[in-house]
């Protein structure tokens, strides 16, 4: 589904250059759940920026839904991205003048879907996220457990072949951030691909691989339950 | 989609009132008065358009021409070149001509003493070719007889309450009686032409028509008619008649002509005896441009309120991004949301627009109607304001916002936007440099203005009063009239004068008796009696007044002005005989140059004669007190030789100051459009200070802590805005200072320009500047240093 071949990308001022991604090269199918882990500084945004189509690389190929998509122009990109990928961000990133509903609803305006079917399609999945009784609140009425899963709702509303998610769990305390690591792991079984970046070893572990990175390469590409034991036998 | 706009727009509005109502407010204001411009834009451009065949009639223009003398234009033209014109150019269709003749007439209606000012006389085709709409009678038999006279709704009503109930009675008009065969509605504004009645030019006395060029001629030529060619044909038929005619019998005269286009009378011929003050096409410019300017002033408040704002916009932006939206997508909606914003300050503009009509029409006296912008041409103008604001506002912040990185502004990283900024004090620089630009316009205008009030004319305008109009009995017993006038103890002096001061003279030919015509001067001939120097106390340097009662002095004795007798080259004036058109004399004075005419022309030679009666005008030298008493005794008095007589008194500095009427009208206008400038200026700091001390909570917080005083904090905050100012006073000064000039060109007499002129605007928009943002700054500091590092 996802592929990179030496997937190269630098950043350039006018007095440093700086090698963010180094020819990192990878696959992941149809249906997996991989989480993506490294220090910081380590290019893991950046790799999921150019995932998930909101930034281009500078070198190497990336073969999305087996399309070479790397030189693609950002309408190209805005175009695939909108029928195919679901982002969850750490800090949300909901626009706070808009309800719950019309938030989720978003996604499918670009899509060009006519009300009755955003109605429907936007009502199924907060029914299914459990958060229908708080569609006409504003984000800012909600706890961060709430808003995330007003975001993920977002995320899934299209029906996307691939979720992204960037520290999902970042802004949460420990009960929202299971809930939310939840409702990825229920996606991921119903057969969306999940892709997540984190620093939190329990959030890994719902992962079922782990690519780590380090100084814009990739380390180790590891199991998720086996890097869990080795880690717990090493202790 | 565009529901989904609508609803975000007022969730937005909602959420930012403050910059939100700036915003609307200040394009609000731009449209409104630009809006009543184009309402005025739009009259002055109508003037005789609505008359049919518009584009194909023109009027004779003349310019006369006695030997090397300077030429003399005029809107009117000889009679028998019509004569001529009818009989021998194919490409005449039909051809019109009238005169005025009478000042004040005796009118009788049905035995009663009545009043008829503004009688025209001339072709009996007039309301064929003319369109003007006749409420009764036939435009092409309503003159056919030639005892006929068609009068206008107004005067028809003090006639007979109904208007039409005057139709086919008789008028008696200086002992000549007419039927009324017509009743016109009253001519609508828009028209150059002025006149309250018309009948058949074979009511004029004799000889009127034979010699002298008073008739103001229009042609309908045929359709093609190459206009060229005929003026070429209008100055050599003008010449055969100046051949053949004895009169003009030893002179060099020649007359050039020049046709004009009926629509482009008003906007563009401004000569003596114009039948109404015409407006000046500059002005139509002028105004245009200072609509322009202020409208630019709002636009630039609404593209910098926008683009500071993409800061608080630029997850938003973001997240629709990642969402799917488009970068052409967003842009769309970033426009959809400028055109909704602007249609909402467009119905505020219509509000403002009827309040700001109401001032103009009374400021430069021209009815100004909003109803101008519902005809086809409004309707286009109007769109054309829409489309260009709303893709001027639109344009840059949708290019600006929908440009942002999602990454970026999904991280939370602030757009600093460095471009922008540059861009938005680029745009404020503009906005004060156009402000100070309007503003010093206007106090370089005023100054003018003032100047011209308190320049020497040459003689004493305070209290002189001038009787206009006198009736047909006044002017015969003149003499008697001015000795009853002078016994009301408040009245100093009195004379009579043919003239109307500021107004048209004839102008002649004076030469020193036997010499070459070529020698002589063009000079302004007026006639006034012995009283007129003294009552406007005008300085004799040399010789004598004429004398009370000398019939040696009738006609046949000269005083000139100081100009006249040096440009005829007399270092011994008194004692030379001279010569003017069929009359000569001795030159027995001559007095200090006093200004004749508005101060927009330099002191012209002028020729004084002498008369005893006659006079249409008299000047009246009071004593200062109530003016109330003193009418009511000079009507009293008036009465006494004419009761029907209805007095038409004027204050000599009252006159003076019709003189500077545009002036008055573009000063009016331009202040109305320096404050619009100046609050639209302000309503823009006031939105980016109350954006900027809202974003600045946390820096602020941080610098108290680091122990800046209130004081340092107060310069930081009001830096950029000085610096900006100081920048836009070296821009505007230089236009400004080269505009003005220009304009005071115009001028014989012109005020000095002070550099505090320049000056006091630049330091009042530092000020006004410097308050609101230190009003916004102190609300800011005033806020607790802890918490404020706690926001955000």
């Amino acid at each position: 589904m996802i592929k990179t071949v030496e997937l190269t990308k630098v950043f350039r001022t006018e007095e440093v250059e700086t090698t963010a991604l180094n020819k990192v090269c990878f696959e992941i199918g149809e249906g997996e759940f991989v989480a993506i882990m490294g220090p910081s500084g380590c290019g893991k945004s950046t790799l999921l920026n150019i995932l998930g189509l909101l930034d281009n690389p500078s070198g190497g190929q990336y073969f999305f839904l087996d399309h070479e998509v790397s030189g693609h122009s950002e309408k190209q990109r805005a175009n695939l991205r909108k029928r195919n990928i679901g982002f969850v961000f750490q800090n949300f990133n909901l626009i706070d003048e808009l309800s719950v509903f019309e938030n989720v609803e978003l996604p499918l305006i670009y899509l060009g879907y006519s009300s009755a079917e955003r109605k429907q399609r936007v009502e199924e999945v907060l029914e299914q996220m459990q958060i229908m009784h708080r569609k006409n609140h504003f984000p800012l009425q909600l706890s961060g457990g709430q808003q995330q899963r007003v975001a993920v709702c977002r995320a899934v509303v299209t029906k996307p072949h691939i979720i992204l998610a960037d520290e999902p769990t970042g802004n949460l305390d420990s009960t929202h951030g299971d809930e939310v690591m939840n409702l990825l792991e229920t996606l991921n079984k119903n057969g969306t691909t999940i892709i997540m970046v984190t620093h939190s070893q329990r959030d890994a572990s719902y992962a079922q691989r782990i690519i780590r990175l380090f100084d814009g390469q990739i380390v180790t590409e590891d199991k998720s339950t086996e890097f869990v034991l080795a880690a717990a036998a090493a202790q | 989609m565009l529901h989904h706009h609508i609803k975000n727009l007022l969730r937005q509005i909602r959420q930012q009132k403050t910059t939100s109502i700036v915003n609307v407010l200040g394009l609000a204001l731009g449209l409104g008065i630009t809006l009543v411009i184009w309402i005025f834009v739009l009259h002055e451009l109508s003037y005789d358009k609505f008359i049919a065949d518009h584009n194909r009639i023109y009027r004779i223009h003349s310019t006369a021409i006695i030997g090397t003398g300077i030429p003399q234009r005029l809107p009117t033209s000889m009679y028998t070149l019509g004569d001529a014109m009818i009989r021998e150019y194919p490409e005449v269709e039909e051809l019109a001509r009238f005169s005025s003749y009478y000042h004040s007439p005796n009118v009788v209606f049905e035995g009663e003493a009545n009043t008829l000012s503004d009688i025209l006389f001339g072709e009996p085709g007039f309301f064929e070719m003319f369109s003007f709409e006749l409420l009764s009678g036939d435009p092409t038999q309503v003159l056919a007889d030639p005892s006929s006279i068609v009068i206008n709704e107004t005067n028809a009503a003090r006639l007979t309450k109904d208007p039409l109930d005057a139709l086919n009675r008789m008028i008696t008009i200086q002992g000549q009686t007419y039927r009324i065969s017509g009743i016109m509605k009253d001519l609508p504004e828009n028209t150059h032409m002025a006149f309250n009645a018309f009948s058949h030019f074979d009511n004029l006395p004799s000889g009127a028509k034979e010699a002298g060029m008073n008739f103001y001629t229009y042609v309908k030529l045929a359709p093609g008619t190459d206009i060229r060619e005929v003026e070429a044909k209008m100055d050599a038929t003008a010449a055969d008649i100046i051949r053949s005619n004895p009169v003009y019998e030893g002179t060099q005269f020649t007359v050039e002509h020049e046709l004009m286009r009926l629509g482009d009378i008003h906007l563009h011929s401004d000569l003596v005896w114009e039948m109404r003050d015409n407006g000046k096409m500059r002005n139509v410019i002028i105004f245009a441009l200072l609509s322009f300017l202020i409208l630019f002033l709002a636009i630039v408040n609404y593209i910098n309120l926008a683009t500071a704002r993409s800061m608080l916009r630029s997850k938003e932006i973001g997240i629709r991004k990642v969402s799917g939206a488009t970068r052409g997508g967003l842009i769309r909606q970033i426009m959809t949301e400028s055109l909704l914003t602007i249609i909402m300050a467009f119905l505020a503009a219509f509000v403002l627009c009827e309040i700001f009509s109401h001032y103009f029409s009374q400021n430069i006296g021209v009815h100004l109607s909003i109803i101008t912008l519902f005809s086809w041409k409004g309707l286009i103008a109007m769109l054309l304001i829409l489309g260009v604001t709303s893709l001027l506002s639109g344009l840059y912040p949708a290019f600006y916002l929908a440009a942002f990185d999602p990454v970026k502004t999904l991280k939370g990283e602030v757009v600093k936007g460095s471009k922008g900024s540059a861009f938005r004090r680029v745009l404020v620089v503009f906005q004060f440099a156009i402000t100070l630009f309007v503003a010093i316009s206007l106090i370089v205008m005023t100054g003018q203005l003032r100047h011209l009030q308190r320049t020497d004319l040459g003689f004493d305008a305070e209290e002189v009063i001038i009787l206009r109009n006198l009736s047909g009995q006044l002017w015969q017993s003149f003499q008697a009239v001015t000795t009853r006038l002078e016994a009301i103890p408040e009245v100093k002096s009195a004379g009579g004068g043919n003239f109307i001061y500021g107004g048209g003279n004839r102008i002649d030919l004076i030469t020193e008796l036997g010499k070459d015509p070529d020698s002589g001067v063009l000079a302004d001939i007026i006639t006034i009696d012995h009283g007129f120097l003294d009552a406007m106390g005008i300085e004799l340097l040399q010789g004598r007044n004429f004398h009370a009662g000398s019939q040696m002095d009738v006609q046949s004795a000269f005083i000139l002005n100081e100009t006249a007798a040096n440009a005829l080259g007399f270092d011994e004036p008194v004692g030379k005989q001279l010569y003017l058109f069929g009359m000569q004399g001795p030159l027995i004075g001559v007095v200090k140059d006093f200004h004749l005419k508005s101060l927009h022309q330099a002191v012209d030679p002028l020729v004084m004669i002498y008369a005893q009666t006659g006079f249409p005008h008299i000047y009246l030298k009071a004593l200062p007190g109530d003016y109330n008493q003193l009418s009511i005794a000079i009507t009293e008095a008036l009465h006494e030789f004419d009761p029907a007589y209805i007095p038409d008194i004027v204050f000599l500095d009252e006159n003076l100051e019709l003189l500077y009427q545009q002036e008055k009208q573009t000063a009016s206008l331009l202040t109305a459009g320096a404050i619009l400038a100046f609050v639209i200026s302000l309503l823009g700091v006031y939105g980016l200070a109350a954006f900027s001390a809202e974003r600045k909570i946390k820096e602020t917080g941080i610098r108290i802590v680091l122990g800046a005083s209130l004081r340092d904090l107060l310069w930081h905050f009001n830096r950029e805005s000085v610096i900006l100012s100081v920048i836009a006073l070296i821009i505007a000064t230089p236009l400004a200072w080269f505009a003005m000039n220009q304009w005071l060109d115009n001028f014989t007499v012109r005020v000095d320009m002070s550099v505090l002129w320049f000056v006091l605007p630049g330091a009042i928009i530092i000020l006004i500047s410097s308050l609101i943002i230190s009003f916004q700054a102190l609300y800011t500091v005033r806020s607790n240093p802890v918490e404020s590092l706690k926001y955000e």
